[in-house]
């Protein structure tokens, strides 16, 4: 009696908890889902839609180009993206350069000792913004450690540079850019393999053939990559020259700054007019780097005569 | 002979950038511990009374504070929505991976202070203000946190070969929770707490949204540092050595979680006998 | 004189010594091996000869010339690498024809001579591919090709076969020694795989720890190894240590006569598996054992006989007309041919 009992009870019951459960296990999936797509909405996606209707919103009502326009008029504007552009090119292609040459002395280190150093490159990396600039104005300001030692050694510094300039803040930027560099570039130099060295050598070769028919067609889309990166990194880079000029260049960052928060003009259109034009700098200059790359793959796949 | 000359120019060639990033370091140290030292090479005298200053200052505590807290709040907030959020992507619906990776890229093409922009003019004016408040900095840090989670995650998760483990949880009677608990997330722990500690670093060294979001009405310690390097120098290079040595702290923090990982990893290959056939 | 002479070569690294005094001799177009465990030197040896290590000691001469102080690219030797190392960004061709390229060969010379050896390899008809989209034998292939292209008078190959399947490992074992008979080229081989180099091979070396151990042809040192260590490496034994000596009778501890005068230092004796017989019926001074175990090794069954303390292996042909009469548990009579008795020391 008692056995037909607990099997009865087993198949009424047996369906609604499955069934149940089963929903509350899709359920579950969604709380997380849910949650994470209410923040990317309201701190991500509507604050973009926001802006990009921001620079389109015309000051009769409607939709125009207005503060466009107005933006391409104003040649203080105009300036200051010109020079972010200049800036993030300069020091993303010398924080480059560093960064080869570093990521590739990395490689010849024991496992240990990289970890090591990586390490310490991604901790001078955390020292961007304020404390970088502060620690710059110590060392290369108008009586800083260097600049005085220079002059004690005989060299006037500040005839021919100061930190101030355009020179001294592409000198902070590379700053920040090499320990990007390294750690963006370091893997890629790693897959280089030892035995295409001695490949090449052993067909007659030399180093320098190695690097340019095998070595550096290798490592190209990650330099690219990287610059990519960089450059992004640089466009965007906002507290280290805020830091040091106390917002007053005329630096892309700083002009949205200045005119959404500033003391003098707030011109949230104007603002986010110079936003999207600076994004679609940077998305231009990416997209030009993966026609580059895809490019140069199509390419090498159909010449046999290279 | 070949060897040891590539050898000791990587050694130079690293020694050179190292010593380039922690000029300015030692340059700033330097300034912290100086009583004097205004036109000559090195400070004319030495105290350590800054620091005391610090010390005693209820405004750098309370700024200190308030980092720490923002800093904490937000990666835990980060840790606890986006992580579930990105493993449940690439578990059951590994197709939306693409949206996810494209989210997560977006803060590259529009960097923080573009977001402001959008930020200060959607919650800067009534009904809904919360431009000064720290909850707006919250859930843009969010925003800010979201690639260094997601690729911590992504990678973690493809480097365990996740799906395979989870296949083999169940066959031994698992549920996809129970395996998710014992068996994925366990391995995914160091990869996470290296995530943890790389967003707090991030978000604890964040200045931009700090500033034209919330300005003094949350002074962070990058702001302070900020108004203080205005007012006196040596005070500025005392705080950003205490904010470099926490940073240095959590650095290790990171290092050693690495490294004892890779131990586990050799620890955990079977032993490769060479082979004799006979 | 010799067409390779390698002389006194040494290496050491920071914990160990590879090499010790290494002494080889090479005739022209000879299909040479170097046999041996895992970090016996062989690798080293091989690289020394490409140049891409320096030895510490020692000289290498090819032709009467000493070629010590050439540079890697500067000397005249093809090398297959293990991985194949295989230039990624570069398609079949111009991966096969990267050798002629550094020695500035034209266009129209480049040409015929990449084409004439992919047919070679055959590989004429994938030119074009990447070299990610070939197959493992395939990609063998390609490495190949390209270390022959620049017609080398030396060919170096470091473990090849080892990154295939075991059936492809078969076919491109033959396909080598194929190629290397039909170009005549002087050829070193590298592995730690003792069938393979038993099989193709004119003459084999086998090392252990840095040093030579023992050369010879594949015959010599199958059937007269110089150590219980080659006998071992190369096939398989039955290594008996020698409890106790008589006249001309061993005992291991069973007693084995040896038909000869034994050497006082003498502790071993080598029995190949393949030579021992099995009788069903015996006499009653014979030696027997009882089969403990049977295993199909394919064209070869393999018995493991007891014979009082002692477990011997022997190996029959597995013909299906009288494999069947030796069953698990049986007693056979065991023949031991004196000739079949290796002494060593």
């Amino acid at each position: 009696m008692a056995g037909k009992c607990t099997e009865q009870n087993a198949i009424t019951l047996g369906l609604k908890p499955r069934f149940m459960i089963t929903a509350l296990k899709r359920g579950g999936r969604w709380i997380p889902l849910f949650s994470f797509l209410l923040f990317i909405m309201a701190f991500e996606i509507f604050p973009f839609f926001r802006m990009a209707l921001l620079s389109l919103e015309d000051p009769l009502g409607g939709i125009s180009l207005f503060h466009y326009y107005d933006l391409a008029s104003q040649k203080f504007q105009l300036i200051a993206l010109k020079n972010s552009i200049t800036l993030s090119l300069v020091s993303s292609l010398l924080g480059l350069m560093i960064g080869i040459v570093g990521a590739n002395a990395l490689t010849h280190l024991k496992e240990s000792m990289r970890n090591r150093i990586l390490v310490l490159t991604n901790l001078t990396s955390n020292f961007a913004g304020v404390p970088l600039a502060f620690s710059y104005i110590v060392l290369l300001g108008t009586n800083g450690l260097l600049t005085l030692s220079l002059q004690a050694a005989g060299i006037p510094l500040y005839q021919y540079f100061t930190l101030y300039s355009w020179a001294g803040l592409t000198l902070i930027y590379i700053y920040f850019q090499v320990p990007l560099a390294i750690m963006l570039l370091y893997p890629s130099f790693l897959g280089l393999r030892a035995e295409w060295k001695d490949a090449v050598k052993n067909l007659g070769g030399s180093d320098v053939e190695y690097w340019r028919y095998v070595g550096l067609p290798a490592i190209l889309p990650s330099l690219s990559d990287t610059f990519s990166i960089l450059f992004a990194n640089a466009m965007g880079a906002y507290a280290t020259a805020y830091a040091l000029t106390s917002g007053n260049y005329a630096l892309a960052p700083l002009r949205i700054g200045n005119l959404i928060a500033g003391n003098v003009e707030i011109n949230p259109n104007l603002a986010a007019a110079i936003s999207i034009t600076m994004a679609l700098c940077i998305i231009g200059f990416m997209s030009l780097k993966q026609v580059f790359t895809t490019a140069s793959q199509r390419r090498r796949k159909y010449d046999i005569h290279q | 002979m070949i060897f040891t000359n590539k050898f000791s120019w990587s050694r130079i060639i690293l020694g050179a950038i190292l010593f380039y990033l922690f000029v300015p370091l030692a340059a700033t140290f330097l300034f912290s511990i100086a009583q004097e030292w205004q036109t000559t090479i090195l400070p004319s005298s030495y105290t350590l009374s800054w620091y005391e200053r610090l010390l005693q200052d209820p405004t750098f505590f309370k700024s200190l504070g308030r980092s720490l807290t923002i800093s904490l709040t937000a990666t835990v907030l980060g840790m606890v929505i986006i992580i579930p959020a990105v493993l449940v992507t690439l578990f059951h619906y590994p197709k939306m991976e693409n949206i996810l990776r494209f989210f997560s890229n977006l803060p590259f093409a529009f960097p923080p202070v573009i977001l402001a922009v959008g930020l200060i003019e959607l919650y800067g004016h009534k009904p809904l203000v919360l431009t000064g408040t720290i909850w707006i900095l919250l859930g843009s840090y969010f925003v800010v946190l979201l690639p260094y989670m997601y690729q911590a995650t992504s990678n973690s998760f493809r480097s365990i070969d996740a799906i395979s483990l989870v296949a083999a949880a169940e066959n031994l009677g698992a549920n996809r929770l129970q395996a998710f608990i014992y068996v994925i997330l366990p391995n995914i722990l160091p990869g996470l707490l290296v995530a943890f500690l790389l967003s707090f670093s991030v978000l604890f060294g964040e200045f931009v949204l700090a500033n034209l979001l919330v300005g003094s009405g949350y002074q962070t310690l990058q702001l302070y540092l900020y108004k203080v390097s205005w007012e006196n120098g040596h005070l500025a290079s005392a705080i950003v050595v205490v904010y470099y040595v926490f940073i240095l702290l959590i650095t290790m923090a990171i290092l050693v979680l690495q490294q004892s990982e890779m131990k586990r990893k050799a620890r955990a290959l079977p032993q490769d006998e060479g082979g004799i056939s006979t | 004189m010799s067409y390779i002479e390698i002389v006194g070569i040494e290496k050491h690294f920071k914990e160990h010594i590879a090499l010790q005094n290494i002494d080889l001799s090479i005739e022209k177009g000879e299909f040479l091996t170097l046999l041996g465990p895992s970090g016996c030197g062989k690798s080293t040896l091989l690289r020394i000869l490409a140049g891409f290590t320096d030895c510490d000691h020692g000289m290498i001469r090819i032709g009467g010339e000493d070629i010590s102080p050439l540079p890697a690219n500067k000397r005249d030797m093809g090398f297959v690498f293990q991985s194949y190392a295989l230039f990624p960004n570069m398609n079949v061709f111009n991966n096969v024809a990267f050798g002629l390229k550094m020695r500035h060969a034209t266009k129209p010379e480049i040409e015929k001579r990449v084409c004439s050896i992919l047919e070679t390899v055959g590989l004429a008809d994938r030119a074009h591919y990447m070299t990610q989209e070939l197959s493992g034998g395939q990609q063998q292939r390609v490495a190949l090709a390209r270390a022959l292209a620049p017609e080398p008078s030396v060919l170096l190959l470091d473990e090849p076969l080892s990154a295939l399947d075991a059936k492809i490992r078969l076919s491109m074992r033959d396909f080598i020694k194929n190629i290397q008979r039909l170009l005549g080229i002087t050829t070193i081989f590298v592995t730690h795989d003792q069938e393979e180099a038993l099989s193709i091979s004119d003459r084999i070396v086998i090392m252990r720890e840095g040093e030579v151990v023992q050369i010879g042809t594949p015959n010599d040192l199958y059937r007269h190894p110089n150590s219980s260590f080659v006998a071992q490496f190369v096939g398989t034994t039955n290594l008996l240590p020698i409890d106790k000596k008589e006249d001309q009778r061993v005992y291991v501890p069973f007693p084995l006569d040896l038909g000869r005068p034994i050497d006082p230092k003498i502790h071993f004796v080598s029995i190949r598996p393949e030579t021992i017989l099995l009788q069903e019926s015996y006499g009653p001074q014979q030696l027997t054992g009882t089969i403990i175990n049977k295993n199909l090794l394919g064209s070869i069954v393999r018995y493991t006989i007891k014979i009082e303390d002692s477990t011997l292996l022997v190996d029959l042909l597995h013909n299906p007309s009288y494999i069947e009469r030796f069953t698990e548990d049986m007693t056979v009579g065991v023949i031991i041919p004196t000739d079949a008795c290796n002494l060593l020391k």
